[in-house]
């Protein structure tokens, strides 16, 4: 071979090399930003750009839909809003933010319709009720976070809204329900309440309870069912010996008259006329405004706020209720700027650091440096989710059945056998 | 006979011709007995259910412990008279009325106006007065009594639908158990003061349980957790202070 047609041979090897190296390198920075450009959730790519910046020439527009709540006996709420969205604009002085306050009674409902025409807001703030990730419109939050700003919210409380361990939504507050408790009768069955307060009680403590009141006097009566109680029936794994000994006490307690045959007929007027011991899974604002009331000192009972209690035998379970900010994309939405405005606002509103809404519906707010405990109630739900494993609230599958054991008009049997336990 | 058998069938004929005519002109011209006896004849009436059909920004505030009452036309004062209200064991009523009738033709000393209210427990309204010594005290049977040339002038200014507002003490009422759709009464308004004071505002405070206020029943419900069903129970009361 002629020196001249090695020297090509040569060059052709090499550019073959180098064209091999430009393809690889091609095909991963392809792969490597295809990647970056879409998240995977449960079975669903979603296309999302989380490098995308606002741009600081351009006007944007958003669309905010938050709850109507009656806060400060009316306007409070709406009060605290918009003093929070002109936070936001001294900011971002070229967003402009239309904030629509919906009804409590039907809002959820609106945004349904409006997620199918894709007219949902870009920001959207629910109330207790958190919908279901949105596959073809909702956009996760959690790839537009850096690790700090992901570090600021409560990490346990974020977890209930990631999905696939993609933060979906920002969590603005997080809440249990809570008991409330006759200290008198509590104290006659020598209960220890500092203690059930810190660390829980179970339900052998109230069946305990239960032996030590007077006749009349019902040991429990208002909505034990749906926390806890059917989630972990659901999740018992056939534990049957476990199971049976739970329903067991349940149907006892029943059968000896320390249930009311209507477990959910007016339990708050049960339990301040003193004719219950513990009034079942009321929302923490309802304890507030109980609590409230009572300041004028007209009531006989003494309230004393409790974690739900545990099912002996079982892992401890708090059925969790929250507010989370939800972005979404819309018919109106346009580019990715736009998207990443939304998320700043989303962003801006659940680490707001204006505390006053939550500390008056007596929940946890979300940002994990704000979670401040101010009082016995936030004590109560602040230990009852730090030592519990925690459960998103969910239908109310097989409710029915418990109630009618609770009741005393469904066995045993019945229960296990319809709940195919 | 036969003359006297045609009679009664003339007679037979003419009441059921004449029923009808005799009837439309009553209820064109309804006489009214309000609280403080007075009998007055209604020209013009709304049914309870019209009562919203006002279209000025008219508002009639009545304040009970300062005998007065004030029109108020587009959010400022526009006129303002003395009146007499209810005398303690028959008190005016409290609450947030309509305008539902316009009338007078009665004569006397009376005034000759009648400006009648929806208040859903008894015939009430602004009339003139024979008494005009009583202005100014609490001396009526709950109507709010005004100087006839006063009512006269305050007749020709407003129109029916007109909210009237009366401000006062609201009077003690023992309060059922159970509240749902079609109860009125004063409790009712008692109530209605409560769930505005609450943040759960159903329109007027006009003392009828209707389907605003059963929203706004659900609306407390749902705020605070408690089965959604639009009645308002014990456990609603105690949240409202109520109880």
């Amino acid at each position: 071979m002629k020196r001249g047609e090695a020297m090509i041979v040569v060059y052709r090897r090499t550019g073959v090399i180098l064209l091999l190296i430009a393809m690889f390198a091609i095909g991963f920075l392809g792969a490597f930003v295809y990647q970056r450009s879409r998240v995977k959730i449960g079975e669903h790519y979603i296309r999302i750009n989380p490098t995308a910046k606002i741009n600081p020439e351009k006007q944007y527009r958003l669309r905010l839909w938050d709850y109507r709540l009656p806060l400060d006996s009316g306007d409070g709420y709406t009060r605290y809003l918009r003093k929070a969205v002109r936070d936001f604009q001294q900011k971002f002085p070229n967003i402009r933010v239309e904030i629509k306050f919906l009804d409590l009674l039907n809002g959820e409902k609106e945004l349904r319709q409006a997620l199918v025409r894709n007219e949902a807001p870009d920001v959207y703030a629910s109330f207790y009720s958190v919908p279901d990730f949105y596959y073809l419109r909702q956009i996760p939050v959690g790839p537009f976070l850096t690790k700090e700003e992901k570090e600021r919210f409560h990490q346990r409380a974020a977890a209930l809204y990631s999905v696939d361990g993609v933060l979906c939504s920002f969590p603005r507050w997080t809440s249990v329900n809570v008991w409330v408790g006759n200290r008198k009768w509590l104290e006659n069955a020598d209960l220890n309440i500092e203690k059930l307060q810190r660390y829980g009680w179970d339900w052998n403590d109230l069946q305990k309870l239960g032996t030590r009141l007077p006749k009349g006097v019902y040991a429990l009566a208002g909505y034990p069912i749906n926390d806890g109680f059917l989630q972990t029936l659901r999740e018992s794994g056939k534990r049957t010996p476990e199971v049976k000994a739970l329903l067991e006490l349940v149907a006892g307690m029943a059968k000896g008259g320390k249930i009311p045959a209507k477990l959910e007929h007016q339990p708050i007027a049960g339990f301040l006329e003193g004719k219950v011991a513990c009034l079942a899974g009321i929302r923490p604002l309802t304890y507030r405004k109980i609590m409230q009331n009572m300041a004028g000192g007209q009531y006989g009972v003494q309230p004393v706020v409790l974690p739900v209690p545990r099912l002996p035998g079982f892992e401890e379970i708090q059925v969790v209720d929250g507010g989370a900010i939800h972005v979404y994309r819309n018919k109106y939405t346009r580019g990715d700027d736009h998207v990443a405005a939304a998320m700043a606002l989303g962003y801006f509103l659940s680490t707001y650091q204006d505390m006053t809404p939550w500390n008056a519906l007596g929940v946890l707010p979300g940002r994990r440096d704000e979670t401040a405990v101010v009082d016995e109630l936030q004590m109560v739900i602040d230990a009852a989710l730090s030592r519990s494993r925690l459960l998103k609230r969910q239908e109310n599958e097989g409710f029915e059945l418990i109630k009618d054991l609770f009741e005393g008009k469904a066995s045993m049997e019945t229960v296990i056998e319809g709940m195919n336990l | 006979m036969a003359m006297k058998s045609m009679l009664l069938k003339i007679a037979v004929v003419g009441i059921l011709i004449g029923m009808p005519v005799m009837v439309k002109a009553n209820h064109e011209r309804a006489a009214v007995y309000c609280r403080d006896g007075e009998r007055f004849v209604i020209e013009n009436a709304l049914e309870t259910s019209q009562a919203g059909a006002a279209e000025s920004s008219d508002l009639i505030v009545i304040e009970v412990n300062r005998f007065r009452l004030t029109l108020y036309r587009n959010g400022e004062v526009f006129k303002r008279y003395p009146v007499a209200v209810g005398a303690p064991e028959t008190p005016s009523p409290v609450g947030e009325w309509k305008v539902i009738h316009k009338g007078g033709k009665w004569g006397g000393g009376f005034g000759d106006r009648w400006i009648g209210l929806n208040v859903p427990w008894g015939i009430y309204g602004i009339h003139g007065t024979n008494k005009p010594g009583s202005i100014g005290s609490r001396s009526s049977h709950g109507c709010i009594r005004m100087y006839n040339r006063q009512v006269k002038e305050l007749y020709s200014l407003i129109r029916l639908g007109t909210p009237v507002h009366i401000i006062g003490p609201l009077p003690k009422v023992s309060l059922r158990k159970e509240y749902r759709r079609k109860y009125t009464g004063k409790d009712v308004v008692r109530i209605q003061f409560a769930m505005r004071e609450a943040g759960f505002d159903q329109g007027p405070a006009d003392g009828r349980f209707g389907p605003a206020m059963e929203e706004a029943v659900k609306r407390l419900e749902t705020y605070y957790g408690l089965p959604v069903d639009g009645i308002l129970g014990l456990d609603e009361q105690y949240i409202l202070g109520l109880r």
